[in-house]
C-alpha cells in the first residue's frame, strides 16, 4: 500500500517537475520542489500565521517598560529634520509645516524625553481636500514599523453638512427634505495616534528610548500637511466618583429645565458618508409630517469604530445635567452598540468610555448612569461641544482574538483543501497528520485562541450568549480533529462552513450601528419626555399615513424652473438615484425645469403607447438599437457640443450606441472584466500573477494540483471571453459591414477553440459563483466584471488587503507586446423624437453626461449606499473623481485602454444566444468544435440578414 | 329536450318551429321581459368582450400583418402562418416539446391527481385537509418551483448533484439544466408537480358533494366493487367538476413556459425547454414581431379549442 502511494507521490511529483521546468515561467518554487521528498511540500505545509508584528506581541516585549502616566498630558516636541515632502515656512497660518502631497512621501522628525518608556504619538494635521476621503499614513520610530498597525494609520477628516448652520434642510417642490451635501472643513486638528481598525481603544504606544529618536512619517493615501509631531505622556482617565468630586458645588440649573437637540443635524462628523435619514414608523420622531418625507433620524453607516458625530449645544446656567439620547438599534440582534463620549473634547470619566445602547426593534432612551443612578456631568453656561464616537470599548479583546483564530484556522482550512481537495473523500484516510506535520500543533493553538475569544465574550456581555454557539462547535470539532485525524476529511465540509459563519460573525459583531432621533439635556429633577407612541396616538398616525399614500407621489419630482422648458426625464434604477439625481438638479446652474419620474416599465411599450418620456437615462444598449431602427430616437451627432463630449469617453464607447452613421445615446456608464486574484494563497504557492494567457494555463494547472480552481465570467455578449479571445487574436466580433458575426473565419475557428478547450481541456468549472469560492480560497483567481470589487470590499472583510486586481490575461503579439483587449457593457442616455423641447433635453443630456455631475452622482450615491453602490461611470474624467485609491484606479485605467466597445446589430439576441447554443454543445454535449460554431453561426446570420431586410 | 327550448321567463312552452318564424321579435322580446337578469349581467359582459374577447379578435387580426409594435402595420396576408410552418425550425422544436409536455401533464397528470383525490377522500377530515393543502401548495405559493432550479442547480452544490456525487455515482457535477438531454424530462417532473393543484382540487370538492343514497342504492341493486361504482356512481356524478378539471389541464398542459423559462432560461440550451408559449414570448419580447406573434398565438388557441372539445366529446362517455 504505501509502496503504490509513494509511486503515486513520484510520478505526481515528476509532472509537476515538468510542467513547472516547461513552463516559460520559470516559477519560483521548482527548486523547493525538487528538493522537496513529499507531497506535503508541494502543496504547502500550514502556514505559522506571523505574530511578531502584531502591537499586542510588542506591548508584550516592552512590558517593562514605564507607561508614562500623568494627571496633566506633557508633550514633548519635535525637530523636523529631513524627508522628501516639502518642508514649507508658512503654510495654512502655521510656520514650519511640512506638506505630503503625494503618496509615498515621507519625512522625519527628531523628538528628545527625558525617560526612556512608552508613549501616545500626536500630530497636528492640516486635512486637504481629497477625493478618497482618506489620509493613511504610516509611522516608523527608529528606523523600522513597530507592529503593524502602525504600518496604516488613518487621520480622521472633519465634514459638516451645509445645513449645520440653519439647522434645518432645504426642501424641494414637494416639500420633501433634501440630502444635505456634506463639505470637508478644512482645519488643523490634533490626533493621538490610534489603531484604525479600532481593535485597540486607547491611543497607540511607542517606545522611545532616553534622550533623541528619529519619527518618520510616510504618507500612503490622501494628502496632508503636518506641523508638528510630539510623543505625549499618556493622561489619567478619572473614575465618576473622582470626576463628581473635582467638579465645583454649584447648581444654578432651573427645576425641570429640559431641551431637545435634534440628531440629524451635527455641527461636526468624522465622514461624509454620515447622513441624516428619515424613519416614518412613529408619530412621534421628529419632525414628522404625514405628506413630506423629513429627514429627521441619523445613523446610517454609522458603525465603524473611530467614527462620530458632535453637536453643539447651548446651556443655560452652571450645574448639573442628566444626558439622555433617544435612539434605536436594531440591527445588532441580542447585542449592543458602544460608543464614547466627549464633552468639550474630553473623555469627561471612564464610565463613558463606552456606553451600551441595547437591542431592540423602536426608539429607547438611553440616560448614561449607574446602580446609583443617573450620571450628572457638570456643564457651564454657554456652548458646549457634544460628541459620542465608535468603539469597541470592552469587545475589543474578544474581537482579536476571533480574529486571530480566524486567520489561523483558514490556513488550516487552505492547507487541508490542498491535500484533499474541496469535498474530501470521508472514506479515505489521507493522513493529514502526517502529510502536514505542523497540522496538529497548529489546530492547538486555533482552538487556544478560540477558547480565549469565548472567555472573553463571556466577561463583557451575557447576550453575545446566543453567538457563542458557533465558537462551541468549532472548539469541539477542533478537540475531535486532534484526537482523530482521520476524522478531518469526513468533518470538513461542516470545518469549512463553521469558518465562513465565524467569519461573517467577526464582520458583524465589529459592526456598532446606531440611529439617534435626538438627545437631551435636562436637570436632575426633569421628567423624561415619552419615546413610544402610544395605540391612540400610533392609530391615528398610521391612519393619516394610509389616507396620504393615496396623495402622494414619492416616485415623481417636479422641476422648479421655467415650464416652458420643460423636460419629462425617466429613471429606472432606485428610488435614492432619482433623489441624488435631483439634489444636483437644484444645485445646478441648468436653465430647464426638469421633471423627474421613477419608471421601471418597458420604454418600447411605452413609446409605442405614446405615453415614452423625452429623456431616458441608463438603457440598455439593445434597447437603443430597438428603438434606433425604428426611428423613435433623436440622433444625437449634429448637436452642439456633441464632439467636445465624446472627447471625454474611449474611441470606442459610442460605437454600441450608433446605427447607420447615427449615435442614439451618450454613454452613461461602463463595466468590464478585470482579474481578481488572492494574493496570499499565490504567495504560499510562489506563483506570480499570470500576465498573460500562457500564464493562466501554468498556474491554474499548480492551482488545481492543490485542488484549487479558477473561475471565468460566463457571459456571452460582447463582455465575454470569447469577444476577448476574438480580439487578442486579431479577429473581429461582426463582419465590417455588420451584415452578421464573423465567427466563421480561421481567427474565429480558433478563438472558439481556445474558449471551450479552457472547459473541455482544461476542466475549468463551468458553473460557478465565484464569490463565495474567491472569499474562500477555493477560486484564488477570478475573472469577474469590474463592479465584483465593490462586493468584495463590502461584503468579504475577512479578506481584506489580501486580494488585488489586475488586467484580464492577454495575448502576446508579435511585437512583444501583451494584448488585454476584451468587450464591454454599459448603459446610456437617449432622447426620443417625440420630445418637444429637444434644445432642452440636449442642454440636460449634455449636463447629466459632463464629468463633474458624473462624478458627484457617483459619490453621492456611495454615501447614501456604501460602496456596495460605487458607480461605473463610462466618462473618463468622472471616473478620475471617484474614490478608487491610485493603485486600483492604475489598474482599472489600464485595462480600460484596451477595452473595446462592440457594435450592436438588429438581431443582437440571437448573438449570444446561438453563441451559448454552440458553447454548451462543445461543453456539455462534446459535440464537433467548428460543426457546432458554423451551425449556428448560420442561423445567427439569417436572423440578422431578416432584420436588416426590415430595417437596413 | 332537444325538440323544445326553455323561455326563460314567460313559463310558455316553445317549438323551434315556432322560434324559427318569430326570431328577431322574440329574441328583443326576451331582452324586454329579463332586463333585470341582463342588467345584472351587463358588467361581467362588457369587461369578458373587452378583456377577453376583444383580444382575441385584435390578435386574429394582427396575425395577418407585420406589425412590430412601433413602426409599421401592413397586411401581409397569411405570410406569417406559411413562415411559421415552412421556415421556422424552433417553431417545430417548441410544437414537439408543448406537445410532449402536455401529454405527460395533461391526461396523466388528470388521472393521477383523481386518483389522489380519490384516495385522499377516503382520509379522516383532519388528515384529509393536510394532505389537500400539501398537494395544493404548489399553485397557492405560484413561484415555488423555482426551488427546483436550486435542487437541480448545475453546480456541485446542487441538491441533486451534491447527492449524486456524495453517493459515488456521479464524481463530477451534470449540468442538469443546461445539457439538452436533461431539460425536457427536468421540466416534466417540475410541471408535473405542478400541474397537480387545480384539477385535484376541484376533484376533492365533487367527491365531497356525492350523494352517498346513490352509492347505497348502487350497493343494494348489485354493484361488485369500488371500480364499478367509481365509473357507473361517482363519475357521472362528477361530470361537471370532471370537465372543469379537464379544460384546467388542458390550458395549463398547453401554456408550459415559466417553468421552463425560470429553470433552462429563455430560450433555453439549443431550444432544448423551448415550448409554444415561450416561442411566443421570445417574438414578442426581443424581437417585438408582434404580428408574428399573434399568429403563433391563433395557432395555439385553435389548438386549446379543439382539446377542449375533444377532452369533453371524452368526458360525454364517462359512465356510458
Amino acid at each position: 500500500m504505501s509502496k503504490i502511494k509513494r509511486k503515486i507521490f513520484a510520478g505526481t511529483l515528476c509532472a509537476l517537475v515538468l510542467v513547472v521546468s516547461f513552463s516559460s515561467l520559470g516559477f519560483t518554487s521548482s527548486g523547493e520542489v525538487n528538493d522537496s521528498g513529499s507531497l506535503a511540500t508541494v502543496a504547502g505545509d500550514v502556514q505559522e500565521v506571523p505574530t511578531i508584528n502584531d502591537y499586542a506581541t510588542y506591548l508584550s516585549e516592552h512590558e517593562q517598560a514605564v507607561v508614562q502616566i500623568g494627571e496633566q498630558v506633557t508633550r514633548y516636541p519635535a525637530i523636523a529634520v529631513d524627508g522628501n515632502a516639502n518642508l514649507l515656512d508658512l503654510y495654512q497660518d502655521k510656520e514650519q509645516v511640512v506638506q505630503f502631497t503625494e503618496e509615498q512621501q515621507f519625512f522625519t522628525w527628531e523628538i528628545a524625553v527625558d525617560e526612556g518608556g512608552l508613549y501616545n504619538l500626536m500630530l497636528d494635521y492640516f486635512a486637504s481636500a481629497s477625493k478618497s476621503g482618506i489620509i493613511t499614513i504610516s509611522v516608523s520610530v527608529n528606523g523600522e514599523v513597530p507592529y503593524e498597525q502602525a504600518s496604516h494609520i488613518s487621520l480622521p477628516l472633519v465634514w459638516k453638512d451645509n445645513s449645520s448652520e440653519k439647522g434645518t434642510f432645504d426642501i424641494d417642490s414637494s416639500g420633501n427634505d433634501l440630502l444635505p451635501s456634506p463639505e470637508q472643513v478644512l482645519q488643523w486638528s490634533t490626533y493621538a495616534l490610534c489603531d484604525s481598525e479600532g481593535l485597540y481603544s486607547e491611543p497607540l504606544l511607542f517606545y522611545l528610548n532616553e534622550g533623541v529618536n528619529e519619527v518618520t512619517v510616510n504618507l500612503l493615501e490622501g494628502a496632508t500637511a503636518l506641523s508638528s509631531v510630539s510623543a505625549c505622556t499618556v493622561s489619567e482617565v478619572v473614575t465618576y466618583r473622582q470626576y463628581a468630586e473635582s467638579v465645583p458645588d454649584k447648581d444654578e440649573v432651573p427645576s425641570g429645565y429640559i431641551s431637545k437637540w435634534q440628531a440629524e443635524h451635527p455641527s461636526i462628523k468624522s465622514n461624509d458618508s454620515l447622513y441624516a435619514a428619515y424613519d416614518r414608523s412613529s408619530p412621534l420622531t421628529e419632525p414628522i409630517e404625514v405628506m413630506a418625507l423629513k429627514r429627521n433620524i441619523i445613523g446610517a453607516n454609522w458603525e465603524n469604530p473611530g467614527q462620530y458625530l458632535e453637536w453643539e449645544v447651548e446651556v443655560p446656567a452652571d450645574g448639573y445635567y442628566r444626558l439622555g439620547f433617544k435612539y434605536r438599534q436594531r440591527e445588532q440582534d441580542g447585542l449592543f452598540s458602544l460608543r464614547k463620549l466627549y464633552i468639550d473634547g474630553v473623555l469627561p470619566f471612564e464610565e463613558v468610555a463606552s456606553i451600551r445602547f441595547l437591542y431592540g426593534n423602536d426608539f429607547q432612551m438611553m440616560i448614561p448612569g449607574d446602580e446609583d443612578g443617573d450620571y450628572l456631568f457638570y456643564l457651564t453656561k454657554g456652548s458646549h461641544t457634544i460628541r459620542l464616537e465608535v468603539t469597541l470599548g470592552e469587545l475589543s479583546q474578544a474581537i482579536r482574538a476571533v480574529d486571530d483564530a480566524l486567520e489561523q484556522l483558514q490556513a488550516i482550512q487552505r492547507s487541508i483543501m490542498m491535500v484533499t481537495s474541496v469535498n474530501p473523500d470521508p472514506y479515505r484516510d489521507y493522513m493529514l497528520d502526517q502529510e502536514l506535520p505542523n497540522l496538529i500543533p497548529s489546530m492547538e493553538r486555533a482552538k487556544n485562541a478560540l477558547i480565549l475569544a469565548k472567555t472573553s465574550f463571556e466577561e463583557t456581555s451575557k447576550q453575545a450568549a446566543a453567538s457563542m454557539r458557533n465558537l462551541d462547535e468549532l472548539i469541539e470539532l477542533l478537540e475531535r480533529f486532534i484526537f482523530e485525524p482521520y476524522e478531518i476529511a469526513a468533518g470538513f465540509s461542516n470545518f469549512s462552513s463553521c469558518i465562513t459563519s465565524l467569519a461573517s460573525f467577526s464582520a458583524t459583531i465589529k459592526l456598532q450601528p446606531l440611529e439617534l432621533d435626538y438627545f437631551v439635556l435636562m436637570a436632575a429633577d426633569a421628567e423624561v419626555p415619552a419615546v413610544k407612541a402610544n395605540f391612540f396616538q400610533q392609530f391615528a398616525y398610521e391612519a393619516k399615513m394610509f389616507l396620504g399614500s393615496f396623495v402622494s407621489d414619492y416616485s415623481t419630482t417636479t422641476g422648479l424652473g421655467d415650464s416652458s422648458k420643460s423636460v419629462e426625464v425617466w429613471i429606472n434604477s432606485g428610488r435614492d438615484q432619482l433623489y441624488i439625481l435631483q439634489e444636483l438638479l437644484n444645485k445646478s446652474s441648468l436653465d430647464v425645469s426638469v421633471d423627474l419620474k421613477l419608471v421601471s416599465a418597458s420604454l418600447v411599450s411605452c413609446v409605442m403607447a405614446d405615453i415614452g418620456p423625452d429623456v431616458a437615462l441608463s438603457m440598455a444598449r439593445t434597447t437603443v438599437l430597438d428603438l434606433g431602427m425604428r426611428n423613435q430616437l433623436e440622433p444625437l451627432n449634429d448637436y452642439e457640443g456633441f464632439g467636445e463630449l465624446q472627447s471625454e469617453y474611449t474611441e470606442t464607447a459610442f460605437i454600441p450606441y450608433s446605427f447607420k452613421d447615427n449615435i442614439y445615446a451618450i454613454p452613461e456608464t461602463q463595466v468590464f472584466n478585470m482579474m481578481f486574484c488572492r494574493l496570499d494563497v499565490l504567495e504560499e504557492l510562489h506563483l506570480s500573477v499570470p500576465k498573460t494567457w500562457d500564464e493562466f494555463l501554468s498556474v491554474a494547472g499548480i492551482l488545481q494540483q492543490n485542488n484549487m480552481d479558477v473561475g471565468l465570467s460566463n457571459s456571452l455578449d460582447g463582455t465575454g471571453l470569447f469577444a476577448a479571445l476574438l480580439y487578442q487574436n486579431g479577429g473581429s466580433f461582426y463582419n465590417d459591414d455588420l451584415s452578421g458575426v464573423a465567427f466563421t473565419t480561421d481567427v474565429g475557428y480558433k478563438s472558439f477553440k481556445q474558449w471551450t478547450d479552457y472547459y473541455t481541456q482544461y476542466s475549468f468549472p463551468l458553473f460557478s459563483s465565484g464569490y463565495n469560492r474567491f472569499r474562500s480560497g477555493e477560486m484564488p483567481i477570478v475573472i469577474m466584471p469590474y463592479s465584483f470589487y465593490s462586493q468584495l470590499a463590502v461584503a468579504a472583510p475577512e479578506i481584506a488587503g489580501k486580494w488585488a486586481m489586475y488586467s484580464i490575461p492577454g495575448t502576446t503579439k508579435e511585437n512583444g507586446t501583451i494584448d488585454c483587449s476584451q468587450g464591454a457593457s454599459g448603459g446610456g442616455t437617449i432622447m426620443l423624437k417625440t420630445a418637444v423641447n429637444k434644445e432642452a433635453c440636449w442642454e440636460f443630456m449634455k449636463w447629466w453626461s459632463s464629468a463633474p455631475v458624473q462624478a458627484e452622482f457617483g459619490l453621492q450615491l456611495e454615501y447614501v449606499m456604501g460602496v456596495a453602490a460605487r458607480y461605473t461611470p463610462a466618462n473618463l474624467s468622472a471616473f478620475d473623481l471617484l474614490p478608487w485609491s491610485a493603485s486600483e484606479a492604475a489598474a482599472i485605467k489600464e485595462q480600460w485602454k484596451s477595452t473595446i466597445d462592440l457594435p450592436e446589430v438588429p438581431g443582437y439576441y440571437y448573438v449570444s444566444r446561438n453563441l451559448n447554443n454552440a458553447f454548451l454543445e462543445v461543453t456539455v454535449q462534446k459535440g464537433n468544435v467548428r460543426e457546432a460554431l458554423s451551425y449556428w453561426s448560420k442561423a445567427t446570420n439569417k436572423e440578422i440578414e431578416q432584420k436588416l431586410e426590415q430595417y437596413g | 329536450m332537444d325538440d323544445y327550448l326553455c323561455g326563460i321567463g314567460d313559463g310558455v312552452m316553445i317549438t323551434r318551429a315556432d322560434l324559427k318564424v318569430n326570431k328577431r321579435r322574440s329574441l328583443w322580446q326576451e331582452i324586454v321581459a329579463n332586463k333585470m337578469s341582463y342588467f345584472l349581467l351587463t358588467p361581467f359582459v362588457l369587461c369578458f368582450i373587452l378583456f377577453t374577447v376583444l383580444p382575441v379578435v385584435v390578435a386574429i387580426i394582427l396575425s395577418f400583418t407585420n406589425f412590430d409594435m412601433l413602426g409599421t402595420l401592413e397586411f401581409v396576408g397569411i405570410k406569417n402562418y406559411v413562415r411559421i410552418i415552412l421556415d421556422d425550425e424552433v417553431f417545430m422544436i417548441s410544437l414537439r416539446n408543448t406537445l410532449i409536455l402536455a401529454l405527460m401533464t395533461g391526461p396523466f397528470g388528470y388521472v393521477v391527481s383523481f386518483g389522489l383525490a380519490w384516495l385522499i377522500n377516503e382520509l379522516s377530515p383532519v388528515l384529509r385537509t393536510v394532505a389537500t393543502i400539501a398537494f395544493y401548495a404548489p399553485v397557492l405559493s405560484g413561484q415555488a418551483y423555482t426551488i427546483w432550479s436550486y435542487i437541480f442547480s448545475s453546480d456541485r452544490y446542487g441538491l441533486v448533484n451534491g447527492i449524486l456525487i456524495s453517493l459515488g455515482i456521479q464524481d463530477t457535477p451534470t449540468a442538469w439544466l443546461a445539457d439538452p438531454k436533461y431539460i425536457i424530462p427536468v421540466v416534466i417532473i417540475v410541471s408535473f408537480w405542478m400541474s397537480l393543484g387545480t384539477a385535484f382540487l376541484a376533484f376533492i370538492a365533487g367527491l365531497q358533494g356525492l350523494d352517498k343514497s346513490l352509492s347505497e342504492a348502487a350497493a343494494v341493486d348489485g354493484i361488485r366493487n369500488r371500480f364499478q361504482e367509481l365509473w357507473y356512481i361517482t363519475l357521472p356524478q362528477m361530470l361537471p367538476q370532471l370537465l372543469f378539471g379537464a379544460v384546467m389541464q388542458v390550458i395549463s398542459a398547453f401554456s408550459v413556459g415559466d417553468v421552463s423559462a425560470t429553470l433552462a432560461g429563455n430560450p433555453s440550451p439549443s431550444y432544448a425547454g423551448h415550448t409554444f408559449l415561450l416561442h411566443i414570448s421570445d417574438f414578442v419580447g426581443a424581437r417585438y414581431e408582434l404580428g408574428y406573434a399573434c399568429a403563433l398565438a391563433t395557432i395555439l388557441f385553435l389548438m386549446m379549442y379543439f382539446s377542449n372539445k375533444f377532452v369533453s366529446k371524452i368526458l360525454n362517455s364517462v359512465g356510458r
